[in-house]
C-alpha cells in the first residue's frame, strides 16, 4: 500500500512539475561538480513559482493521492456479481466524472481566491476538466489494476480452498464409515472361525469383502441410491451379528420402491454404528437395531432406532460421527434437511433424517 | 513351576473363543474361567484369584480398565489387555499391564505375551500390584465421567448407578454410598469421587461428604458460618465453613 502511495506521489510531483512549473532557475554551483542544490547563500530564485506549482497548482494531484486509499477500499467492496458488469463500469464512470468536476470547481475557487481579474466559471471549466481528466483516469486505472490482481489471486485461493474442502469431505465420508476397531474385531472373529468352522469364516470374510468393495466403489460420488446405503448397513449389521452372536438383533424395514431415492453417501452408516454402540456396546444383555424409511409429501424420512441404554452413554467419538453426518446433510441440502436424535419412547435412542425426496440419477439411466 | 491359572474376558464370543483356545494350546497355562463382561470378570477374579487375566478393554457397562480399577489392591492378577484400539494399547502400558495384544491376536504375539507374563509375574511387588489398580482407575476416568459405582458384597459385585446415590461419606480408603436406607462400600477417595462425579448433580459440602443436589430439601445457615443441609427422608448433614462457598452457590 505504501509503495503505491509513494509511487503515486512521485508521478504526481513529476506531472505537476511538467504541467505547471516554469523551469525553476536553479543555480549551478560553479565548478562544484554539478550539484543540483540551490546555493546556500542567497535566496532560491523564483520561489513563488515553485510554491505555486507544488501548492495550489497541484490541487488535483493532492486530491488524487488522498483519494487513492479510499478508492482502493471502495473498489474492494464492489460486488461485481451482484450489480453486474455493465452497471459496475457505469458506476466507475460516474464516480470519476464527479471527482473531475469536484476538483475542477475546488481548483477554480482556490486559484482565483481574492483575485479580481478572474475568468468566468464557464470559461475556466472546459480547460480545467480537460486538465483534470488525466490524473483521475490514471488513478482509476491503477486502482482497477490493483483490485483486479487482488481479486484474481483471491479467487484462486478460494478455488484451492474449495478443492481442499471437497477432498476433506470425501475423506471424512470414507474414514467415518468403518472404524478401525470394527475392521480388527471382524478380523479377530474370522481368525477364530478359521480354526473351528472354516465355512463360517469364509462367510464372514466374504461379507467383509463386500463391505470393503462398497466402500471403495462409491468414493467419487456425493449422492447414492438409498438401496446402496441399505445394502452397506445390512452387511455391516450381519457382520456385527456374527461378532456379537445372540446379543444383536436387527430389522430393516425399507420398502423396495424407496431404494432409488437419492441420499448423501454413507449417511446411514454413522447412525447404525451409533445405534450399535448404544444398543449393544453399552449393554450386556444386547439389543435390537431397527432401520426404517418412508416417503411423505415429497420428503424422505429415514429412521435408525435402538433399544439400548439411552442418551447418557454417548461418548465424544460418536459425537464426531454425528456431526459429520450433519455436515454432509447440509452440504447436499443446505437448510432443507434435518437430523434429530431423540430418546425413543421405549428406551434407547431414535435418529431421524428428513430430506427432500429425489429420484437418484442412476434410476433415470443417467449415471 | 506350576501352571499359571488364567481367566479370559471378552464380550465378543468369537474373540473370547480365540484367546481361550490360545491359552489352552499354551504350555504352562491353565484356563480356569471365561468372563462374558466386566462385572462377571470382577466376580471371577475375586472368587478364583487367578495368576493371569487376558481382558478386553472395550466392554459394555464395565470396561477392562474399570474391572482392574475395582479390584482389591492386595490380590491383583497379571493383566494382559486385548484390544482393537491402538490408543488403548498405549494406555495399557501406562497402567502397568504385563502386556497388551492387538486384535486380531496372532499365535506368535500371544506366545510372546505369555513369555513376558511367566518372566514378570514372580517379580511383582505389592506396590506394583497396587499401582496397576491405581493406573487402571486413571485410565478409566479418562474414558468419561462416572455413571455408576461398582460395589462388592462377598465375592459378588454390583453396579450402583450414580443417580440412585443420595449422599456419600468417606471411611478410610472407602466411600460409603447412601442409597435410600442402605449403604454400600466402594473403593475410592473423596477427591476422586468429586472429580469423577458430574458437578451439575453432586456437590461436596464437607471434607468427607458429597450430596446429590436433587435430594436436598432445605439449607439452613449456621451462626458459626457453616450450613445444615436436610435431605429428602429427613437426614441432616453439616456443611463445613470450608465448603460454604459451594453451598451458597446453590442458594443463588
Amino acid at each position: 500500500m505504501w509503495t503505491i502511495l509513494a509511487w503515486s506521489g512521485v508521478i504526481a510531483v513529476g506531472v505537476a512539475a511538467g504541467n505547471y512549473a516554469k523551469p525553476p532557475a536553479f543555480a549551478r554551483g560553479g565548478g562544484g561538480g554539478g550539484r543540483l542544490l540551490p546555493r546556500v547563500p542567497g535566496p532560491p530564485p523564483d520561489l513563488p513559482a515553485l510554491l505555486w506549482t507544488f501548492g495550489v497548482g497541484s490541487v488535483v494531484w493532492y486530491a488524487v493521492i488522498l483519494a487513492l486509499p479510499f478508492m482502493l477500499l471502495a473498489a474492494r467492496r464492489i460486488d461485481v456479481e451482484r450489480i453486474g458488469r455493465a452497471r459496475t463500469v457505469a458506476l466507475i464512470v460516474v464516480v470519476v466524472v464527479a471527482l473531475i468536476a469536484a476538483t475542477s470547481i475546488t481548483e477554480y475557487f482556490l486559484l482565483y481566491h481574492g483575485i479580481q481579474m478572474r475568468p468566468s466559471m464557464m470559461n475556466y471549466m472546459p480547460v480545467a476538466l480537460r486538465q483534470n481528466l488525466l490524473p483521475w483516469v490514471a488513478i482509476a486505472g491503477i486502482v482497477a489494476a490493483i483490485e483486479g490482481r487482488r481479486r484474481s489471486r483471491h479467487s484462486e485461493l478460494e478455488r484451492e480452498r474449495l478443492r481442499a474442502a471437497v477432498a476433506e469431505q470425501r475423506l471424512i465420508a470414507l474414514t467415518g464409515q468403518l472404524h478401525p476397531h470394527f475392521l480388527f474385531n471382524t478380523l479377530q472373529g474370522i481368525s477364530t472361525l478359521i480354526h473351528r468352522d472354516p465355512e463360517a469364516a469364509d462367510e464372514m470374510l466374504s461379507k467383509l469383502a463386500d463391505l470393503l468393495r462398497d466402500l471403495l466403489r462409491h468414493r467419487d460420488r456425493v449422492l447414492v441410491p438409498l438401496g446402496d446405503e441399505v445394502r452397506f448397513a445390512r452387511t455391516y449389521l450381519e457382520i456385527s451379528k456374527l461378532r456379537f452372536a445372540d446379543r444383536l438383533a436387527f430389522e430393516i424395514d425399507i420398502p423396495a420402491e424407496l431404494h432409488q431415492a437419492s441420499v448423501p453417501l454413507f449417511i446411514l452408516q454413522p447412525l447404525v454404528e451409533n445405534a450399535l454402540a448404544h444398543g449393544i456396546g453399552a449393554r450386556m444383555s444386547g439389543g435390537r437395531v431397527t432401520l426404517g424409511a418412508q416417503r411423505q409429501n415429497g420428503r424422505l424420512h429415514i429412521e435408525v432406532a435402538d433399544d439400548g441404554a439411552g442418551m447418557t452413554t454417548a461418548s465424544p467419538r460418536e459425537g464426531i460421527g454425528l456431526s459429520n453426518t450433519r455436515e454432509r446433510l447440509r452440504a447436499s441440502f443446505g437448510n432443507d434437511q434435518r437430523l434429530l436424535i431423540d430418546p425413543a419412547p421405549a428406551g434407547g435412542v431414535i435418529a431421524r433424517i428428513d430430506i427432500p425426496y429425489q429420484l437418484h440419477s442412476s434410476a433415470a439411466g443417467a449415471q | 513351576m506350576s501352571a499359571l491359572r488364567v481367566v479370559t474376558v471378552d464380550d465378543e464370543p468369537l474373540a473370547r473363543e480365540r484367546v481361550s483356545a490360545l491359552v489352552r494350546e499354551s504350555e504352562g497355562l491353565d484356563l480356569i474361567a471365561e468372563g462374558r463382561n466386566g462385572l462377571e470378570a470382577l466376580d471371577l477374579i475375586t472368587a478364583l484369584d487367578p495368576d493371569l487375566v487376558f481382558i478386553d478393554v472395550e466392554m459394555p457397562e464395565l470396561s477392562g480398565f474399570g474391572v482392574i480399577a475395582a479390584l482389591d489392591g492386595t490380590r491383583v492378577p497379571g493383566v494382559v489387555f486385548v484390544t482393537a484400539y491402538e490408543h488403548y494399547a498405549l494406555q495399557a502400558f501406562e497402567v502397568g499391564a504385563i502386556d497388551y495384544l492387538q486384535k486380531p491376536v496372532t499365535k506368535q504375539r500371544f506366545a510372546a505375551a505369555v513369555h513376558r507374563a511367566k518372566e514378570r509375574l514372580d517379580r511383582r511387588s505389592a506396590a506394583d500390584r497396587r499401582s496397576v489398580v491405581v493406573g487402571a482407575a486413571l485410565a478409566e476416568r479418562a474414558r468419561g465421567s462416572r455413571t455408576r459405582f461398582v460395589v462388592r458384597r462377598g465375592n459378588a459385585h454390583y453396579f450402583v448407578p450414580v443417580d440412585q446415590v443420595d449422599w456419600i461419606d468417606a471411611a478410610d480408603n472407602y466411600l460409603r454410598l447412601h442409597v435410600g436406607d442402605r449403604t454400600h462400600l466402594c473403593r475410592g477417595t473423596m477427591k476422586e469421587a468429586e472429580e469423577e462425579l458430574d458437578a451439575a448433580r453432586f456437590v461436596r459440602i464437607h471434607r468427607s461428604a458429597i450430596v446429590a443436589l436433587d435430594r436436598i430439601v432445605s439449607i439452613t445457615g449456621l451462626e458459626a458460618g457453616g450450613h445444615t443441609i436436610e435431605l429428602r427422608g429427613g437426614m441432616k448433614l453439616r456443611a463445613s465453613r470450608q465448603y460454604a462457598d459451594r453451598v451458597r452457590a446453590l442458594l443463588r
